[in-house]
């Protein structure tokens, strides 16, 4: 840890809401108390983050994965966030998994789009109006890509224990674009 | 118990999650799913320190929690040693909001 620039730190606002939670009624917290909690949790993240690394290196992979951190919790004495973690795994898996049956679904709604479209553009030659159509299509096969992205991570690891659609997943999309905000490649992200 | 406030909608950014742990030369790829979980432990981590801080606070018959409350919390429980550096800083005892200027406890 050989600096914390203060880009580090996470957002204040995500903080301030989760201390307002956690807070019993009529209790109040003072500016430094939530400065001091939100760089606590900077912390915890890099303590997070070495025990999750030891335990993916012990097993030789470069790729730390979900049970990496699980494991880590316990070993950090935190084995009550485990439950709640599984959970929150198990919700992930789901999301990813609709997400990728959604796009699915769009695909084969756009080839539908594609021929009645060129259907139409047989009957009407002389129409200018084609160019125009043309454009769309562009624009739809781009977002399709987009959402694509964040089957990649799973896939680099190897060992890691990705659910199989996920991986058929990948043989069948073509990544490229980066946008949605589960991605964790994002170089443009909140700052 | 109002357990309407506690949805999973206070959730931190994967990017920002991952820039944080990548400052560990270490650390290589991250799966997708971590920055998730690291932000679902994150937030069991504020609330499980803000609520024992909070007793502290009680205790103290204070009505505003501080720096100091939470540094007697870090120093009383073993799974927060890795905190003591960050307030190492911070007085044993402030004086801010507190009602009773008689009060004089030091560690």
């Amino acid at each position: 840890m050989a600096e914390r620039p203060e880009d580090l730190n996470l957002p204040n606002a995500v903080v301030t809401r989760i201390i307002k939670d956690a807070i019993p009624d009529g209790v109040n917290v003072s500016k430094e108390a939530r400065l001091a909690i939100s760089k606590a949790a900077s912390v915890f993240v890099l303590y997070a983050t070495s025990c999750s690394n030891n335990y993916a290196m012990k097993a030789k992979r470069k790729t730390i994965n979900a049970n990496d951190v699980i494991s880590a919790m316990e070993e950090m004495e935190f084995d009550q966030f485990e439950d709640p973690l599984k959970h929150c795994l198990e919700a992930y898996r789901n999301e990813q998994k609709n997400k990728k049956e959604a796009n699915e679904k769009k695909k084969k709604e756009k080839e539908v789009e594609v021929q009645t479209v060129e259907d139409v553009m047989e009957e009407e030659e002389d129409d200018d109006d084609n160019d125009g159509d043309n454009e769309k299509d562009e624009d739809f096969v781009a977002e399709e890509d987009d959402d694509d992205d964040d089957e990649e991570e799973d896939e680099e690891g190897g060992d890691v224990e990705s659910v199989g659609p996920a991986s058929v997943a990948n043989d069948n999309a073509s990544v490229s674009g980066s946008a949605t905000g589960s991605v964790v490649e994002i170089s443009d992200d909140d700052g | 118990m109002p357990s309407k406030k506690k949805k999973f909608s206070a959730r931190f950014p994967p990017a920002r999650i991952k820039k944080i742990m990548q400052t560990d030369e270490d650390v290589g790829k991250v799966a997708a799913a971590v920055p998730v979980l690291i932000s679902r432990a994150l937030e069991k981590f504020i609330e499980t320190l803000i609520l024992k801080t909070s007793e502290t606070t009680k205790i103290r018959n204070a009505k505003t929690l501080t720096t100091s409350h939470i540094k007697q919390t870090i120093h009383q429980e073993k799974k927060f040693d890795f905190l003591k550096d960050l307030v190492a800083n911070v007085p044993d005892h402030q004086a801010e909001d507190e009602s009773d200027p008689n009060i004089s406890d030091t560690k």
